[in-house]
C-alpha cells in the first residue's frame, strides 16, 4: 500500500459534480469528477473550518457585471460552503470575487485503470499547512 | 492664528415669507399667499434643537463675523427645506426650494466672500431638482447639494436623475435629517416606525443613515457614478465601524447576489461617503478618538450645526485622533467639495 495515497474509489461511483469524502491522514478530502477531471480539495473551509464539500455539488456563481445585472461564471467549478456560503474555485482554490485572499487547500488525484486514488502528502495552496496524523 | 476649519454645516433660513415669494413665479407666489403657506420656522432645527427664546436667527450683513474663528469657508444649509420630505405637494415642495436657493444667492453669498451654498432640494421630483442643480452647475457660490430622505432608499433608481446631475458638476449630495422620519409615511422608516418621544427619535435617527448607504454601495450607484460623493450631516459617526465590519462580511457571504461590488463595502465608503459631527452627543471623547481611530481617515469632517450648535469646534477636534484632527476640521471637506469652496473668484 502507498503510503501517500488513499483509493477515493472507482470511476463510475462518481457522481459528476458531487464530492465524495475520504478519510486521510491529512484528514477529510473531498473528492470530484468534473467535465474536465478530477480535483480534490481538503474537506474545511479556510474561513471557519467548515465542511467545505458537503455543502453542495459543484456550483455556478456571477463574476463582476453592470448594477442589477447578472453574468453567469464558473460554470460548475465553484466550491460554495454550507455555513456562510464563501465560495472558493475547485481546480485553483482561490475566492470567488477576490472576497478573501484565503484558499482551498488542493491535492492532486491520480487514476489506474478504474481506480481514483488523492495523493494527500501533495498538498497545493496558499494555507499549506496540513495536519498529518502518524502512521 | 486660529486652526483652518471649513464648515460643513451652516445653516440658514428665510425669517419670512415674503422673502421667498419675489423668487417663485407671480402665480406660484399668489398659490403660497391664497393656501396661507407656513413656512417653516428657520428658528427650530428640523433634526432637533432650536433656538433659545430671545435669540435671533443669524443675519447675513453680522454671520460672516461670527464664524468660528479661523473659518475659511462656509457651507450654507438652508434647514427649512428639510420639512419637505413630509409633504404631499410635490410640485410645491420644488417651487419652494427653488426660491429657498435664489433667497440664498442673493441675501447670503455676496455678504461674505467664504460662504458658499448648498443647493436645497426636495427629492419627490427628481427631475425638477436636477434642473434645480444644473441651474447652479457652474456657479462657483454651490459647493454642494442638500436634501432630507425619503423611504425610498438613495440606492433605487428614483434619485439617479439627481445624483447623475450632481455627479456631472461634481457637486457632493448632503443628506441631512428632516425630523419627519419614522412619523409622516413617505419618509425613512424608523425602528417599530413610531417614536413617540424626541429622545428616542434623536437615538434612533441613525438608522435611516445606515440603511441608505448600504442601499448606495449594495445597489452599485458609485459604479454608475464614480465621481459621486454622499455626505451624512445630522446622523453621529459613532455606529459607522460596527456596521462597516458587518457589512463586509455580509459582500463575502452573498456576494453572488451582487457582483457589481467588486470591493468590500467598506472601500466604497471610503472612496464616496462622507460623515459631518457636528455634535458628539454624550459620546465621551476617548470613545470617539478610538471609534474614529477605527474609520477611513478621509471620512469625517467638521461642521457647526450654527445656530444650533451643541459643541464647538474645539470640542470636536479635541474627541479626534491627533493624526485627523487637521483632516476633520479643514482638510477632508477641502477634498470633498473641492475647488469652488475655497476659490476667492465669486461672481
Amino acid at each position: 500500500m502507498d503510503n501517500d495515497r488513499v483509493r477515493a474509489g472507482v470511476v463510475d461511483e462518481f457522481v459528476l459534480n458531487r464530492f465524495r469524502v475520504v478519510d486521510t491522514p491529512a484528514g477529510a478530502i473531498g473528492v470530484v469528477r468534473t467535465t474536465d477531471g478530477f480535483y480534490a480539495v481538503l474537506n474545511r473551509c479556510p474561513h471557519m473550518g467548515a465542511p467545505v464539500c458537503v455543502g453542495t455539488d459543484l456550483t455556478t456563481s456571477t463574476v463582476a457585471s453592470r448594477p442589477f445585472e447578472y453574468r453567469l461564471a464558473h460554470e460548475d467549478r465553484v466550491v460554495r460552503c454550507p455555513w456562510h456560503r464563501w465560495e472558493f474555485r475547485v481546480d485553483t482554490g482561490e475566492s470567488i470575487g477576490n472576497t478573501t485572499k484565503a484558499r482551498l487547500l488542493r491535492f492532486p488525484v491520480i487514476v489506474e485503470g478504474a481506480e481514483v486514488f488523492v495523493q494527500y502528502r501533495a498538498a497545493r495552496g496558499a494555507a499549506a499547512r496540513v495536519k498529518e496524523t502518524p502512521q | 492664528m486660529s486652526e483652518a476649519l471649513i464648515d460643513c454645516e451652516y445653516h440658514v433660513a428665510a425669517p419670512d415669507l415674503q422673502l421667498l415669494l419675489p423668487y417663485m413665479e407671480k402665480s406660484w407666489a399668489a398659490r403660497f399667499v391664497r393656501s396661507r403657506f407656513s413656512l417653516p420656522l428657520g428658528r427650530e432645527h428640523p433634526g432637533g434643537g432650536s433656538l433659545t427664546e430671545g435669540s435671533s436667527l443669524p443675519d447675513p450683513a453680522t454671520a460672516g463675523a461670527a464664524l468660528a474663528a479661523g473659518t475659511r469657508a462656509a457651507l450654507l444649509v438652508p434647514h427649512q427645506v428639510m420639512p419637505v420630505a413630509g409633504w404631499t405637494d410635490t410640485l410645491l415642495c420644488s417651487v419652494y426650494a427653488t426660491a429657498l436657493n435664489r433667497y440664498v444667492r442673493e441675501h447670503w453669498i455676496p455678504a461674505d466672500r467664504r460662504f458658499r451654498m448648498a443647493i436645497a432640494i426636495s427629492p419627490h421630483e427628481p427631475e425638477l431638482a436636477a434642473d434645480e442643480i444644473d441651474r447652479y452647475g457652474e456657479d462657483v457660490s454651490a459647493a454642494a447639494i442638500v436634501m432630507p430622505l425619503l423611504a425610498t432608499h438613495l440606492g433605487q433608481t428614483h434619485y439617479r436623475p439627481i445624483f447623475k446631475a450632481a455627479a456631472r458638476h461634481r457637486l457632493p449630495v448632503i443628506v441631512h435629517p428632516s425630523g419627519r422620519e419614522g412619523t409622516i409615511v413617505g419618509t425613512p422608516v424608523l425602528s417599530g416606525m413610531g417614536p413617540r418621544h424626541a429622545g428616542e427619535y434623536h437615538s434612533l435617527i441613525w438608522q435611516a443613515a445606515v440603511t441608505n448607504i448600504a442601499s448606495l454601495v449594495y445597489d452599485g450607484v458609485f459604479i454608475d457614478l464614480p465621481d459621486l460623493r454622499v455626505v451624512f450631516a445630522g446622523f453621529g459617526f459613532e455606529w459607522l465601524p460596527g456596521v462597516l465590519w458587518h457589512l463586509d462580511m455580509e459582500w463575502r457571504s452573498l456576494r453572488i447576489d451582487i457582483p457589481w461590488v467588486t470591493d468590500p463595502p467598506s472601500v466604497y465608503v471610503a472612496r464616496h461617503i462622507r460623515i459631518v459631527i457636528d455634535d458628539l452627543g454624550l459620546t465621551p471623547p476617548e470613545a470617539s478618538r478610538q471609534i474614529a481611530n477605527m474609520l477611513a481617515e478621509g471620512l469625517l469632517m467638521w461642521g457647526s450645526n450654527s445656530p444650533f450648535a451643541t459643541n464647538s469646534a474645539a470640542e470636536v477636534l479635541d474627541a479626534m485622533p491627533e493624526k485627523l484632527r487637521a483632516k476633520v476640521a479643514f482638510g477632508n471637506a477641502a477634498e470633498t467639495f473641492g475647488s469652488r469652496l475655497l476659490t476667492e473668484a465669486l461672481a
